[in-house]
């Protein structure tokens, strides 16, 4: 009995540990795999639409991701096809791809009519999304509070930087006349900034110096 | 048993001392402070202006956590502050500052006749109609910076350069074309502080 008992004791203990060791290997897989990458949130309505990121297909729920641009195609048969390009930004949490189908046939219609929460989630989480990566491009960007800004010499604004997939960078568009293009590069330093910091682009400027 | 008491303090007493002593002496960090050729010396201060140490060749130092800074010695070289942290770690500290505005005004001197020679030979445009102004050597003399001031309209409100040379090998050859303000990304290879410092040039 007591023999009997002992056994149990080690089969529970055996089996314990190597539950434990799978929790331990599991995590330290997923910890290995998803480093440099930062949780993002895909969510659908309806939900059962198929969805493709970068064309490979993946479900609702959280994925895990490396910052730059993805193409993210969903289709569901009665919504029309829905494509769209996305940029997740490095280290920020809380973002979401929201992927809202529009209802093409008359029982999507009543699908979408019967499920306006679904839509409202992705609603929320849409603007959940675009609030945190607002504040995340101002905060690498304290520069773009002070735009735009016009004055009689000279306009300051800024565009993002085509070359940095993440979005998350910004090219200066600078307008003004023979004379006063310094007066802008003047501001920008009055403001704070360092203009060797930016990418800036004059335009209607050729530089009298290129060859 | 009352020696015992006071065997037993005594005891506690060499602990808590040994104990603050240990701690005494390990926030302490090694500052491994190496000089560039130009350095003769240093001075260590803490960040209100108590001097910590003279040194007068390259060597160790042990300091606490905290905020200080070190003035250079040498003929050539700036005196101006340069700062820096301690946070719970040993530190290599390599001194090389750019060398004094009064020794580069000198030195510019010089070098004005090669540096205007090789930026009107790279842009002939430069010898047309700008004349080069404010220029100003940088860091170990190597870099120039001044701006490009159009000479031969003189009615009109006419926007000024911005331009870069660099000594290399005994030649001066100009970095980038002239721009109206230089970018991290167009100059890579020139140093930030050269860069802003240039940018800050005006008429």
């Amino acid at each position: 009995m007591e023999n009997n008992t002992s056994k149990n004791l080690k089969i529970v203990l055996v089996f314990a540990g190597i539950v434990l060791l799978s929790i331990v290997g599991y995590f330290i897989y997923t910890t290995i795999i998803n480093q440099g990458k930062v949780a993002v949130n895909i969510v659908a309505a309806p939900s059962s639409a198929s969805i493709t990121l970068n064309d490979e297909k993946i479900s609702p729920g959280t994925v895990y991701l490396k910052a730059g641009q993805y193409k993210i195609k969903a289709t569901k048969e009665g919504f029309a096809d829905f494509s769209s390009t996305v940029s997740i930004i490095d280290k920020l949490e809380g973002q979401s791809i929201p992927i809202p189908l529009t209802p093409v046939s008359d029982e999507a219609n009543k699908w979408a009519t019967d499920n306006q929460d679904a839509y409202t989630e992705v609603e929320s989480k849409a603007g959940e999304s675009a609030q945190k990566q607002g504040e995340s491009f101002r905060e690498k960007n304290p520069i773009v509070k002070q735009l735009p800004t016009d004055s009689l010499l000279y306009s300051i604004g800024y565009r993002s930087d085509p070359d940095d997939p993440t979005g998350e960078s910004i090219i200066l568009e600078i307008d003004a006349g023979e004379g006063y293009r310094q007066a802008a590069i003047y501001q920008i330093v009055q403001w704070g900034y360092n203009p060797a910091d930016f990418k800036i682009n004059f335009n209607n400027y050729k530089n009298p110096f290129s060859l | 048993m009352k020696n015992r008491i006071i065997i037993a303090v005594v005891i506690v007493l060499i602990a808590i001392a040994g104990v603050v002593g240990i701690i005494y002496f390990a926030s302490f960090h090694k500052i491994s402070v190496a000089f560039s050729p130009d350095v003769s010396g240093a001075t260590v201060f803490k960040e209100k202006g108590e001097e910590i140490k003279k040194l007068t060749a390259a060597g160790e130092i042990s300091l606490q956590d905290g905020n200080y800074y070190i003035i250079p010695g040498g003929e050539k070289v700036s005196k101006d502050k340069i700062p820096f942290s301690i946070e719970g770690d040993s530190l290599d500290i390599t001194l090389d500052p750019d060398y004094s505005s009064e020794f580069l005004k000198k030195a510019l001197a010089g070098e004005q006749a090669a540096i205007t020679a090789a930026a009107k030979k790279a842009f002939p445009l430069i010898a047309q109609s700008y004349s080069i102004d404010q220029g100003t050597l940088y860091r170990h003399g190597e870099w120039f910076g001044a701006i490009l001031t159009q000479n031969t309209d003189t009615r009109n409100e006419m926007d000024f350069y911005r331009i870069i040379l660099h000594k290399e090998a005994g030649t001066w050859k100009v970095v980038q074309k002239p721009e109206l303000a230089l970018t991290s990304t167009e100059f890579k290879d020139v140093p930030a502080g050269v860069l802003n410092a240039v940018n800050q040039l005006t008429q």
